[in-house]
């Protein structure tokens, strides 16, 4: 089976996000290994960070699940 | 030679080697072309017209520093072109094309790792897309990389002109990545906002982009190893075909009234067209010509009976799209319309200026017609005639020029409201200036204000 090549374009998160959406909900029921649920958690506590803490720097890791 | 332009994938190469076009590829990308055309992917891919044929040269060696794994040859095709020169319906078949490839790839198990504009050259009036090895394995579940930059590449651009009614060619003019969508999001307001489309891949993707700008690394990690099923991927790729399969230009154009407009008496055009036809004849080489304010492309027709490759410009988008339509229904396979203004052609652009080539570097044509063109520049712009005779004998070889004289009713109509003197703009003048860097072939007087030269570059 041959791998998929080091892609040197950067699909970019935002991009990436609007496909899972597009996919609609059976795209998104198909890939149960999504954790989309995490993904949106931290979406809204990002949101909610940004909110909050302005000064904060943006490449700090996020804290363990 | 290495091509200046094909930096940015490091496992493929573009170099030239005398005529050819040859592309180095490393040993993973050797791999995937290996398995492309084994599955009969890439006859499909060619046969269909969606890529430009291409074969592997087992014979060549690339130079130093070129990746060797494998190399594969392609057909040159004679007009290279950018987005920015391409008409509204052009860039919505260059943009099918794309999507057509991808949903071929899909169905054995490949897809199309980016979606640039760049990608895709006409040939005559059907577009191909030349880089071959932008063919990536997918399998079975996976994500359309490329999804973002098609939208820049091609939807963006097509929804401005679609929905805003702005001719994205001045947006597009010396841009190598498209048209940013926070931009389109922007410049859509009101209205324009409820089209088909626009509330997902403008403006969902819009608000997406910005919140993901704040987003902790390992959350970014976590949505870069999202996937979906090839058929979730197929399914957004055949939505997004139908989405850019209905849209339509909102441009204004002005040359459909301009057409109808012309004084012209039918003894005086045929008069023309046969200068033309006597003069394309006589031409020293048959390869290459552009027709200068082609317009409905009454005469770029008939230079393309006598050329090997016509190209009509004009730099009214309307009227290039007519003529790739006419063209197009005529089967003149080797007749490409392309938007640009003569006064300011597409200039070199891109990573330290020379990714990408300007449009008289990359066009060399052997006869240039400039007919009814002389007075817009002229009297219209204020360009001095001598500057013009100039770029006419610096553009190519011969020439074929239609002198339109100040006292004529449409030159008058251009200089009407004009109140600042003119360089000087007379039949003599121009006769002189013609005479003194190159021959005049041949000399017609068609009607009392106008006059056809042939002149030939000495």
């Amino acid at each position: 089976m041959i791998k998929p090549s080091f892609a040197y374009l950067d699909p970019g998160t935002g991009a990436t996000i609007v496909q899972l959406a597009l996919a609609g909900t059976a795209g998104i029921a198909a890939a149960g290994k999504l954790r989309m649920n995490k993904i949106k958690r931290r979406l809204a506590r990002d949101a909610a960070a940004e909110q909050t803490e302005h000064s904060e720097e943006l490449e700090e890791p996020a804290p363990a699940e | 030679m290495i091509e200046s332009g094909s930096f940015r994938d490091p496992t493929a190469r573009v170099f030239y080697r005398d005529d050819r076009i040859l592309r180095g590829l490393a040993s993973d990308a050797a791999q995937i072309d290996k398995a492309a055309r084994a599955t009969g992917l890439m006859d499909r891919l060619v046969s269909n017209g969606l890529f430009v044929e291409n074969w592997i040269a087992d014979d060549v060696i690339p130079p130093e520093g070129i990746p060797s794994a494998a190399v594969i040859e392609s057909k040159r095709i004679p007009v290279v072109s950018y987005p920015s020169e391409w008409s509204f319906s052009m860039l919505k078949d260059a943009a099918l094309v794309t999507l057509d490839a991808n949903l071929l790839c899909l169905e054995s198990g490949f897809i199309l790792k980016d979606a640039s504009a760049f990608n895709v050259l006409f040939q005559g009036t059907k577009p191909t897309i030349i880089d071959i090895t932008s063919i990536d394995a997918f399998g079975k579940r996976g994500i359309w990389t490329a999804y973002g930059q098609f939208c820049d590449h091609f939807l963006a651009p097509l929804m401005l002109e679609a929905y805003a009614g702005i001719p994205f060619q001045r947006m597009l003019h010396s841009k190598t990545d498209g048209v940013p969508i926070g931009d389109l999001n922007r410049l859509l307001r009101g209205r324009s906002g409820v089209h088909k489309g626009v509330p997902t891949h403008v403006r969902l993707r819009s608000l997406i982009e910005r919140r993901a700008a704040g987003m902790a690394t390992q959350a970014r990690r976590d949505i870069g190893q999202a996937s979906l099923p090839a058929a979730a991927i197929a399914g957004t790729i055949r939505k997004m075909r139908k989405l850019i399969a209905r849209l339509e230009t909102a441009a204004p154009s002005t040359w459909a009234d301009y057409e109808e407009a012309l004084p012209y008496e039918a003894q005086s055009v045929d008069a023309k067209a046969e200068f033309v036809q006597s003069a394309a004849i006589a031409a020293g080489s048959h390869q290459m010509a552009v027709d200068v304010g082609a317009n409905a492309g009454r005469f770029t027709q008939i230079l393309s009976e006598h050329f090997d490759h016509v190209i009509g410009i004009d730099n009214d988008t309307g009227a290039v799209d007519a003529l790739y339509a006419t063209a197009a229904a005529s089967g003149l396979g080797n007749l490409t319309p392309l938007v640009i203004d003569i006064t300011n052609p597409t200039p070199s652009f891109g990573w330290r200026g020379t990714e990408r080539a300007s449009f008289t570097t990359r066009v060399h044509p052997s006869m240039a017609t400039w007919l009814a063109v002389l007075h817009h520049l002229c009297l219209g712009l204020g360009l001095p005639l001598e500057e013009v005779v100039a770029l006419m004998y610096e553009f190519s070889d011969e020439a074929v020029v239609e002198f339109v004289a100040a006292e004529d009713p449409m030159a008058q109509r251009i200089s009407a409201s004009r109140k600042s003197e003119l360089a000087p703009y007379t039949r003599d003048l121009f006769e002189e200036y013609a005479a003194s860097a190159g021959t005049i072939v041949a000399r017609l007087e068609v009607s009392s204000t106008r006059t056809m030269y042939h002149l030939r570059r000495s």
